[in-house]
């Protein structure tokens, strides 16, 4: 792990805007009720690169809610829904 | 080593969705190659073979792409079970080759270092290195072979010859003749693949954060919540129109040849028994189904189009949230965007769809979606019924009630789809790659093609063709009374079954003929359409005989009944391919039980309402 684990700063991935970036920090426990329709959810998430210290950003917003949204994880494109995205927490960059 | 002149290894291939798998799958195998399902599940099992320039055989294997061997999802149970030995039926593979995308190693090499533990002989396949030459994606292969412990070679898939470094390296291998025990997985930490990945990436490969130059780009237009939109409408329009216009010529072509084939019969053969099973049971008979051949063709043309070119995921994205309304994933619109070609393909493709509520609302929708079968249905009520006018100036009548059965089906699902979701809140996740967008190839496209013409023909050689035989001889047998007032048919045994549940039916408006052919409609749609035909031929007393099932049934049938057979066939119940799927599906009797009931309770209701209006209107 690198050095920008300054907690204070991080923020779900939902709450990113289209086109800001950051880097994963860590995939929350899920909520008692998702967990139990959705057991796997947590480690799918990091299965398809959702992994602390790996650049994301956010590519595109769905038209209705904002939702799905479309972001770049390591060297992949994933849509998420807005629930996925809050179980990730995000570092963002500032520029 | 014993035997090692006719031992014949099985490989593997295993990798992520999207690294061009199946395509390095097709290039090894060509058509030489076995689709079916595993065992006991709809997971498609693909088996092919080649012969290498030692002359040994190969058997080759294409498992379900996954993201990881740690088995979540349906497909990646299957790959596990089979790679450490453990499923029931499957053998072991005697070698592994683990695909990775050139451009995206940096998620491939997870997997191979998870296939590395089971220490079966394995070659690592780095696919695509044609793109990842393009954006000067340097790999070091010899120390990328020597950090992995494992043979590495650069394949590309869509090239001819782009298997040519695997198939050296899978020669070399030090293959064992006897089978190795099983093993069972360690857990792993994809924390600690991925630090160990990294490591070896930062050796190993130059430039690793390039991105596809161009996929950002068409994603701002695609993607974009208002052109975006526009374009995916345009482009299902497009789809249908083609698949109906362009059809059009094969179609008629297939039809003049079929006739003329049953002409042939008819003129060369004495007259008899015989002669009238060929002509009308056999040869007319499945000759109106394979008419619809052409418009399978063009619709998974476009499908499988749609699909290699990486468009299908991004439409997915565009709907979830409409699709989500109705508490569906944006996932589900592949497997009913196939459930419009036939409902049998639709339903097996719905094992993409990870969570399993989601994906048991889908597999019960998909029948709604109006498949091709109902095609030669509703093209001959609507040619007997719906007469050719222009309204509102640009629109064609005939079309527009077309439209309008296309409709009714996709709202009707939408429907189900919202009385079927949960009424907690529970979230489900959508998890969708987004791949970067490629050039469609033709090769894995006739593949993919042949493919589904040879299912469907086989269908109609096989299942329909059967079922026309036991229609023609059941309504033939026993034959009429020499005092009869009716046609023969009617003293038939399909004759006295299409009588009994003519009591069923009367109230929505079928005579005895429809109720008779709905029966062998109950296998195949379409074959209602031909089984309308043998009984109305049978109906007719001698020279009328020749006339054609179309002014026939425009005669015989009032405006209401055409309306209510049309309605009927909105929901149509009536297909044990499908059930058999759904049963298979979801590995119960419930699911399809449900399925045959609700479709049936709304086929009967939406027809008895259709027939009660239409017969107040008509007086």
């Amino acid at each position: 792990m690198k050095t920008h684990t300054a907690a204070n700063t991080a923020i779900s991935l939902d709450k990113l805007k289209v086109g800001e970036s950051g880097i994963v920090g860590k995939i929350s426990q899920i909520t008692a009720a998702i967990t139990h329709f959705d057991p796997t959810l947590t480690r799918r998430l990091m299965e398809i690169g959702f992994i602390p210290g790996e650049p994301v950003q956010v590519l595109h917003k769905g038209f209705f809610g904002g939702e799905p949204i479309a972001v770049r994880i390591g060297h992949s494109t994933f849509a998420l829904r807005l629930f996925e995205a809050a179980l990730i927490s995000v570092i963002p960059h500032h520029e | 080593m014993n035997n090692a002149e006719t031992f014949s290894p099985l490989v593997a291939l295993v990798g992520n969705p999207n690294c061009g798998k199946t395509a390095l799958f097709n290039r090894l195998t060509g058509a030489r190659q076995k689709v079916a399902n595993f065992a006991g599940v709809t997971v498609e099992r693909k088996i092919g073979r080649y012969t290498s320039s030692g002359g040994r055989i190969w058997q080759v294997l294409d498992l379900p792409g996954t993201y990881s061997i740690n088995a979540s999802t349906p497909d990646e149970q299957i790959t596990q079970a089979v790679i450490t030995g453990q499923h029931s039926s499957e053998p072991m593979p005697d070698a592994l080759v683990c695909v990775v995308d050139a451009t995206n190693l940096r998620r491939g090499l997870r997997i191979a270092l998870e296939l590395k533990q089971l220490r079966l002989p394995m070659v690592l396949a780095i696919n695509m290195t044609d793109i990842a030459a393009k954006r000067h994606i340097e790999i070091d292969l010899p120390a990328l072979s020597a950090a992995l412990g494992m043979p590495v070679v650069e394949t590309v898939a869509v090239r001819s010859h782009g298997e040519a470094n695997l198939v050296a390296a899978l020669e070399k291998l030090p293959l064992k003749a006897e089978k190795n025990p099983p093993v069972h997985l360690l857990p792993t930490s994809v924390m600690e693949l991925q630090d160990e990945v990294n490591a070896i990436l930062k050796q190993c490969v130059s430039n690793l954060t390039s991105a596809s130059p161009w996929t950002e780009k068409i994603d701002r237009i695609i993607l974009h919540p208002v052109w975006g939109t526009a374009l995916f409408l345009t482009l299902m329009f497009l789809v249908f129109q083609a698949v109906f216009s362009w059809a059009t010529l094969p179609m008629d072509l297939i039809k003049s040849l079929v006739e003329e084939l049953g002409n042939r019969v008819q003129e060369g053969m004495a007259p008899g028994v015989l002669r009238d099973l060929i002509s009308q049971g056999i040869i007319g008979g499945s000759g109106a189904v394979l008419v619809f051949l052409p418009q399978i063709v063009i619709l998974f043309f476009f499908i499988l189009t749609l699909e290699d070119s990486g468009y299908l995921p991004r439409a997915a994205f565009l709907l979830d949230r409409l699709m989500g309304s109705v508490g569906l994933s944006g996932r589900a619109f592949i497997p009913l965007l196939s459930s419009f070609a036939c409902a049998i393909p639709g339903i097996m493709s719905t094992r993409t769809i990870q969570n399993p509520r989601d994906r048991l609302t889908t597999i019960m929708i998909a029948p709604l979606m109006t498949c091709s079968a109902r095609l030669p249905v509703y093209a001959l009520i609507i040619a007997a019924f719906i007469p050719s006018q222009t309204v509102l100036g640009v629109l064609n009548l005939q079309g527009l009630v077309l439209f309008i059965l296309y409709m009714a089906g996709i709202v009707s699902a939408m429907l189900v789809a919202w009385v079927m979701k949960p009424r907690n809140k529970t979230q489900h996740a959508l998890l969708l790659e987004l791949p970067d967008y490629r050039w469609p190839n033709l090769h894995n496209l006739s593949l993919g093609l042949w493919e589904r013409i040879r299912i469907f023909v086989t269908r109609v050689g096989t299942i329909i063709l059967a079922l026309m035989i036991l229609l023609w001889f059941l309504s033939s047998f026993p034959g009429a009374p020499p005092d009869a007032d009716h046609p023969a048919i009617y003293y038939s045994i399909a004759g006295l079954l299409g009588r009994a549940l003519e009591v069923v039916f009367a109230p929505i408006g079928f005579n005895w003929q429809i109720c008779i052919a709905l029966v062998p409609g109950m296998a195949a749609r379409e074959v209602a359409v031909a089984a309308l035909g043998t009984v109305y031929a049978l109906s007719q007393h001698g020279d009328d005989l020749t006339q054609t099932l179309q002014p026939l049934i425009a005669q015989s049938w009032s405006l209401p009944t055409a309306l209510s057979l049309l309605a009927w066939y909105v929901f149509a119940p009536q297909c044990i391919a499908t059930l058999s799927v759904v049963r298979r599906e979801t590995n119960s009797w419930r699911y399809p039980l449900i399925m045959l009931s609700y479709l049936f309770g709304l086929a009967y209701l939406a027809s008895f309402l259709t027939y009660r209006i239409a017969m107040h209107f008509s007086g």
